[in-house]
């Protein structure tokens, strides 16, 4: 593609921070105070969410930038909410119980769910799984570390206030079994957290590392058919509980340590699943992304793929929950968002 | 209580409307398109006013929303569009301002001078004037090519041509550009 210097211009470095974002984030959100939707929203107006029936809140950085990611101390893990297990029913409160302390989730934005033109240039869901399964296999090599950020996003009700939540959790998994999280609140109407900056309440140790309740061998060892995967994942999931095996598949198909082969199985077991309503290409008009989404009967599901690669982007799995953390359609919508991950060659510090 | 809206899975309930676009779909756009729509108005108006200038584009991208057609061009284009149009708005704004000002007999900020601009962004001086020769709708191709990194036919959409016109008026402007800096005694 042409660029600047191609037509002998000079660079024009953007500068734009993390701080500077935000504040284009709190104008916009001035200029547009007037304008609201049809359901009285308008864009980065964080809103208390006893009053306002949801919001949408700015997505964080696609990947946390290193320095989000805490010093792990060995000995001092006891974060059950650091696991990256989906949740039980029963484990998804203590989840969310136990981030209560802190935290309590509560309403978050309405899913984004909608309808989308169809656009032939863009690649059947079966070309996008195979070309998944061609892609090249990520492995950890010796002193190499996987993180991941998984994203909880909500409101805290009383007796927390107006305080509107943010989640950040990330794992670090190699032999050393060592795994991080950290969280952070903030005001209801208060922009949402810089996530370059520190990060309080982290808490990390060792112990076995494992990633929705499999090992690192484990992840790797699983069949690339996705009815062997279906069948291999049980052990592994809450009984027959549908939503938990659909939480399962999102988030193994957004891991990158998963052999790209059964990343696409488990975009397949997705795809075949009751409740997947479409595959298509982005309707916002990006020509390169694939939504993949659907239902279960709490909520609903989405991966982002890429559309020349067939690997996924991002997912999320959104579900309302009752104060006790226990799944309740009468009660406060929570999205988990898995964001973009990475592996990098040393712990932070 | 919230309210969880299913996934719309019926075909006759059509296609997305732009003013279907709720408040994750901008978001969406916001955070696809600011860096590089930032780094074009930067390079069009300057450090001082890119971030007022930028939330104004995505304001304005709120507000019109219900114009945004997909089949006429992505969002991207669109978004510059928009961005391509204030930016222009911006430096009338000025020159209108800058006229005022001179008749009080002030000197103008320099920084609402497009040529203080182009210094600011260090363009040598025979950049500045061989863009300087070019009319509006090659610079404006010209920006958009270099600062926003957008295709051929994301620029037609924007300025309103089609795309052999983009290409053979980028061609002419990469000419002048590279025979002014020529003509100055330098291979950039």
């Amino acid at each position: 593609m042409t660029d600047h210097a191609d037509l002998g211009l000079p660079d024009v470095p953007a500068d734009l921070d993390a701080a500077a974002v935000q504040r284009i984030r709190a104008r916009i959100a001035r200029l547009t105070e007037d304008s609201p939707d049809a359901e009285g929203r308008t864009p980065f107006a964080v809103l208390a969410p006893s009053s306002s029936g949801g919001s949408d809140l700015p997505s964080p950085d696609p990947a946390p930038p290193v320095a989000l990611i805490p010093t792990l101390v060995p000995g001092e893990s006891d974060a059950a909410y650091v696991s990256s297990s989906p949740p039980s029913r029963r484990r998804r409160g203590t989840w969310l119980v136990a981030a209560a302390v802190l935290l309590v989730v509560a309403l978050a934005g309405t899913l984004l769910v909608r309808t989308t033109r169809q656009d032939d240039t863009h690649p059947t869901l079966a070309e996008v799984t195979h070309r998944l399964a061609e892609q090249p296999d990520v492995t950890l090599a010796p002193g190499q570390y996987w993180y991941y950020a998984k994203v909880t996003r909500g409101a805290a009700p009383a007796p927390l206030g107006d305080s509107v939540v943010w989640a950040v959790q990330w794992m670090a998994m190699d032999g050393s079994g060592a795994i991080g999280s950290a969280m952070r609140t903030v005001p209801a109407g208060e922009a949402p957290p810089d996530l370059s900056g520190d990060v309080t309440g982290d808490e990390a140790g060792p112990g076995e590392v494992t990633a929705l309740g499999l090992s690192y061998a484990q992840l790797r060892d699983l069949p690339a058919d996705p009815v062997a995967l279906r069948e291999a994942s049980r052990p592994y999931l809450d009984g027959s509980d549908p939503d938990m095996e659909v939480q399962f598949f999102v988030e193994l198909a957004t891991f990158i340590v998963v052999p790209p082969a059964t990343r696409a199985a488990a975009l397949e077991v997705l795809i075949d699943y009751a409740g997947v309503t479409t595959s298509r290409a982005d309707d916002l008009g990006f020509p390169d992304r694939v939504a993949i989404e659907g239902t279960f009967s709490f909520g609903n599901w989405l991966v982002l793929v890429d559309a020349e690669t067939g690997v996924p982007i991002e997912g999320y799995y959104g579900y309302p929950t009752g104060s006790d953390g226990n799944p309740d359609l009468g009660g406060t919508q929570v999205r988990e968002q898995y964001l973009p991950e990475r592996i990098v060659d040393q712990l932070p510090t | 209580m919230a309210e969880v809206r299913a996934p719309v899975s019926d075909p006759d309930e059509g296609e997305v409307q732009p003013s279907d676009w709720s408040v994750s779909d901008f978001e969406r756009v916001f955070t696809r398109c600011h860096p590089s729509v930032h780094r074009f108005v930067v390079a069009r108006v300057g450090r001082s006013h890119a971030e007022d200038v930028t939330a104004e584009v995505f304001a304005e991208a709120w507000r019109s929303r219900a114009r945004f057609n997909p089949d006429a061009g992505n969002v991207n284009a669109w978004v510059f569009g928009i961005a391509n149009n204030l930016t222009k708005r911006h430096h009338r704004t000025l020159a209108t301002r800058r006229r005022a000002i001179a008749r009080l007999g002030v000197a103008p900020d320099p920084a609402f001078d497009e040529d203080a601009l182009l210094a600011r962004v260090s363009a040598p001086a025979d950049l500045e004037q061989a863009l300087g020769q070019l009319d509006d709708l090659d610079r404006e191709i010209v920006m958009l090519v270099a600062y926003g990194s957008l295709s051929m036919h994301e620029i037609a959409d924007v300025v309103g041509i089609p795309v052999g016109t983009v290409k053979s008026r980028l061609s002419r402007a990469r000419e002048r550009i590279r025979s002014a800096t020529d003509g100055q005694g330098g291979e950039r």
